[in-house]
């Protein structure tokens, strides 16, 4: 199994796209609800920008009078207390320290901070003066966000890291979708299919082997071909299974493989028995039967079923979750965030276009729309594998496993005189429902075939009681012969099962192929956004300069 | 102006709900994919016997010795072709269907060179076969394989209702059973012995105390290893040679039924060996429709002309004597006191 080491956890995030959604949903709400607050407390925002001066500012270390923001004008030589309150950490409020500034514009949660570790001793905790630091450092950048050139470093520091974070995500994203849908394919749809190839093979191995016991004496050397073929194949199948199922699901495969050797063993002395004309073969026959039907097929059909909730909740990871629902989520908060930007600046500078920011809201815009469409393009891939491949595979997969099914308990039914048809029944209903889907006619016309052939035996038993002809018959392997019809059948099936199979796996391969130019031109166009935006705002930025 | 804003931030609104929405839904189509795949295997179908065990639970009123049989030589009987009862309807549908076993090695089993089921008992039932039809073509005779605890049911039902019309299948004669159905006379005296692993230390019943034995359901070996010793730990199963396999593979520690089976399965394993001692008579009668007393009656002078004329012997021979280098000659008939009129 190609890239059976691949293991990763069902999801990472441990919540549904939904939710996640919901969260980043909310959270645009309250950035969105924020931004208007202060863009509507703060009158001072509108008020045209001062005009860049050379400035008489003699000031430098100490914050000498910035514009009063956010009230009015600035008077004239105060500029440079822009760069100067900037580097102290002070806020708006034009007089005194740094200290004493962030003190007075101390608020909210910075307040509340301070209120709290007033009881304190600073001096005797380091952890505790860590903690006034960032404290200190919470108020210095509150500060800024009261000035207009603070608000717009702040701006450019989120573009900035915006632009590194909705990068690195978009890069994951595309890689662990690829990783997901390589899972899906090389391990949890193989996982299910190979199952299934080892129930249906296991099942035609016990119709073998019954059948040619009936026989009596040495079987026929065209069912014990049959025999080995199908417990070669079987083991086969499990083999893969065990190298890639889910390390939970390992013990119950052992087990099951544990049980061939037995299950082999008890028909090989059937066979002995059978051959020295000792009666007590049928109970062997009969105990390797049992063996299989009480022990490994119940074990087996579990197993298939887990393997299918696996690969369906493994299928949920191609969705808008995980890593590409943050990237998306984030990447239109970004973009509402860079919206509203340019609205301010607009009201603020009174200049309608910012070009540096209307550039980097379209670079932003298109790489969203890229990866909508890459994602978008995988899932339908994914989708395509599904319906196309993987859907009929496992149609056809269960028929087989229906008929080979039907085929063990009409040979066990020769041996004690049962009653197989409904067996038979159910396989035609799951065939033809098939039929209708994908169009096997002539699958069901070969099935239709060996269930009229496999009626001679059966009603030679019922009907006549004639119990050597019904053997007979069901070794006979001629033309419209109960095996014949039985390995065309199951010839047919296998063909289309290997082609739906191999139909999925390679268009699940399509989806599985990184589109790195997609990837590069995602990544590409954030980059320029954060450039033209870093642009956009500098300009504005210097004329505070 | 500012109603104008508002809108536009509702607008703003609308469409990142939009957005969001239809990345939600991408999500949900990602699971509506998959959401139908299902799985069609069907359940290991585990072999169920479909026989109701019919067993007797009182004695038969009329039975005082359960050998005693229906004289064939009672006033008015004749083998000539009767116009009613099971006898008439057997000539009419053109064979006799008969129960067998196909696992009791020499008795009836299915030979793995003639591919046909064989031994003393299915030659008892040719016989019969040949007397009714005067003829010997096997296709006067089909065989039945049936389980042993359906050999009283299989009578009961009749041919017409997956039942057949004799049983031939090492049936022990006892009076509760003949409350269900009729028996030919004996036709082979058995008793019911114990083989074990040659390795055993048991040399008798009372030696395998807290022991597993196994014998098969529906046989009177069951009732006589409770009577005879309840100390037992008995083992049911389907088939005599399911005790075989239990054995060879050490899961049981004895096998008890009637000497004859024993003698078959250690026929097929040189490392059984048969204990002497024997704890109960097993009386061997062919089983026939009760209250079919013309029946019977045929089927008793057809065994009683197999012990005058030497067959019994010859078929003896074939199928036990030379096995086990043993001579024996037929068990005497014993027939019922009829009230004449």
């Amino acid at each position: 199994v190609a890239g059976g080491g691949w293991k990763t956890p069902t999801n990472e995030w441990g919540v549904t796209a939904l939710g996640c959604h919901f969260i980043v949903a909310l959270g645009v709400m309250g950035l969105y609800g924020r931004l208007m607050v202060s863009t509507k407390g703060g009158g001072g925002s509108r008020s045209k920008p001062p005009k860049t001066s050379s400035g008489s500012n003699s000031g430098v270390a100490v914050a000498t009078a910035p514009p009063p923001i956010p009230s009015g004008p600035v008077s004239p030589g105060s500029a440079t207390g822009v760069q100067s309150s900037q580097a102290s950490g002070a806020s708006g409020g034009g007089s005194g320290s740094g200290k004493r500034s962030a003190n007075r514009s101390a608020s909210g949660l910075g307040t509340s901070f301070l209120a709290g570790g007033s009881n304190v001793d600073p001096g005797k905790d380091s952890t505790i003066e860590a903690g006034a630091h960032a404290a200190g450092f919470g108020r210095r950048a509150l500060g800024n966000a009261k000035t207009t050139p603070g608000r717009l470093s702040i701006a450019l520091a989120g573009v900035a890291i915006s632009a590194l974070l909705l990068s690195l995500l978009a890069g994951t994203a595309t890689i662990r979708r690829s990783a997901v849908a390589q899972d899906l394919r090389d391990n949890k749809a193989a996982v299910v299919l190979d199952l299934l190839s080892f129930d249906a093979s296991i099942r035609e191995a016990d119709a073998a082997a019954t059948t040619g016991f009936l026989a009596g004496g040495v079987e026929p050397p065209e069912q014990r071909k049959r025999y080995d073929d199908a417990i070669a194949k079987a083991t086969k199948s499990l083999a893969e299974v065990s190298a890639a199922i889910e390390p939970k699901n390992r013990l119950a495969v052992s087990t099951i493989a544990a049980k061939i050797p037995e299950y082999t063993a008890l028909v090989a002395t059937a066979r002995a028995n059978n051959r020295q004309g000792f009666p007590s073969g049928s109970a062997y026959i009969r105990a390797s039967s049992t063996l299989l039907r009480e022990q490994v097929l119940p074990s087996t059909i579990s197993l298939e079923q887990g393997a299918l909730r696996d690969f369906k909740t493994r299928y949920a990871d191609l969705g808008i979750g995980g890593f590409l629902g943050v990237f998306l989520g984030l990447g239109f908060v970004a973009l509402l965030a860079l919206m509203l930007l340019q609205r301010w600046m607009a009201q603020k500078f009174h200049r309608n276009i910012n070009l540096g920011l209307v550039g980097a809201t379209a670079a932003l815009l298109i790489s969203l729309g890229v990866s909508l469409v890459t994602a978008t393009g995988q899932m339908s891939r994914a989708s395509g594998a599904v319906y196309d491949g993987l859907r009929p595979s496992l149609d056809i997969a269960g028929t087989r496993v229906r008929v080979f099914s039907a085929k063990a308990d009409d040979a066990l039914g020769l041996i004690g005189r049962g009653n197989t048809e409904s067996s038979f029944a159910s396989a035609q209903e799951t065939l033809r429902s098939t039929n209708v889907v994908y169009g096997n006619a002539e699958l069901v016309r070969q099935f239709g075939d060996y269930v009229s052939a496999s009626q001679i035996p059966r009603d030679l038993v019922a009907s006549t009681n004639d119990y050597a002809k019904a053997i007979d018959e069901a070794n006979r392997e001629g033309q419209d012969s109960v095996n014949a019809t039985f390995d065309a059948f199951a010839a047919n099936s296998q063909e289309q099962l290997d082609g739906a199979r191999d139909t999925f796996r390679s268009r699940m391969g399509t989806a599985i192929g990184t589109p790195r130019n997609r990837t590069a031109a995602i990544v590409s166009f954030l980059i320029l956004s954060a450039v033209l935006g870093a642009w956009g705002l500098r300009m504005r930025q210097r004329e505070y300069q | 102006m500012s109603m104008v804003r508002t809108n536009r931030e509702r607008r703003l609104l609308r469409s990142l709900s939009v957005v969001l929405a239809g990345a939600s839904l991408l999500g949900a189509c990602a699971s509506s994919d998959v959401a139908d795949l299902k799985l069609s295997s069907p359940d290991a179908k585990v072999e169920q016997s479909t026989v109701t065990f019919l067993r007797p639970t009182i004695d038969d009123p009329d039975c005082i010795d359960p050998k005693e049989s229906y004289s064939p030589t009672a006033v008015g009987f004749t083998t000539d072709a009767p116009v009613s009862g099971r006898l008439a309807a057997i000539r009419k549908r053109g064979f006799l269907l008969a129960g067998v076993d196909q696992d009791t090695y020499l008795f009836g089993y299915r030979s793995s060179t003639s591919k046909e089921i064989e031994g003393f008992d299915i030659d008892m039932l040719k016989a019969v076969a040949k007397r009714i039809f005067k003829s010997d073509d096997p296709k006067y005779l089909r065989l039945k394989a049936i389980k042993y605890a359906d050999r009283i049911g299989s009578l009961v039902r009749g041919p017409n209702n997956n039942g057949v019309d004799i049983v031939a299948d090492t049936f022990t004669m006892n009076c509760a059973r003949w409350s269900l159905i009729n028996f030919s006379s004996q036709y082979y005296d058995a008793a019911q012995k114990i083989l074990v692993l040659g390795s055993s230390a048991a040399k008798n019943l009372a030696d395998l105390s807290g022991k597993k034995v196994c014998a098969a359901k529906g046989s009177t070996s069951v009732d006589n290893l409770r009577d005879n010793n309840p100390a037992v730990l008995i083992v049911e199963v389907a088939d005599q040679t399911d005790c075989l396999l239990k054995l060879q593979s050490s899961q049981i520690d004895a096998i008890s039924t009637d000497d004859t089976i024993l003698l078959g399965l250690a026929a097929q394993d040189p490392t059984l060996k048969l204990l002497p001692d024997a704890f109960s008579p097993e009386p061997y009668g062919l089983g026939l429709p009760k209250g079919d007393k013309t029946f019977t009656r045929f089927v008793n002078s057809v065994l009683e002309e197999m012990r005058t004329n030497g067959e019994w012997k010859r078929l003896y021979t074939k199928w036990i004597g030379s096995k086990t280098n043993t001579d024996a000659d037929p068990p005497p008939a014993k027939y019922r006191a009829e009230v004449v009129g």
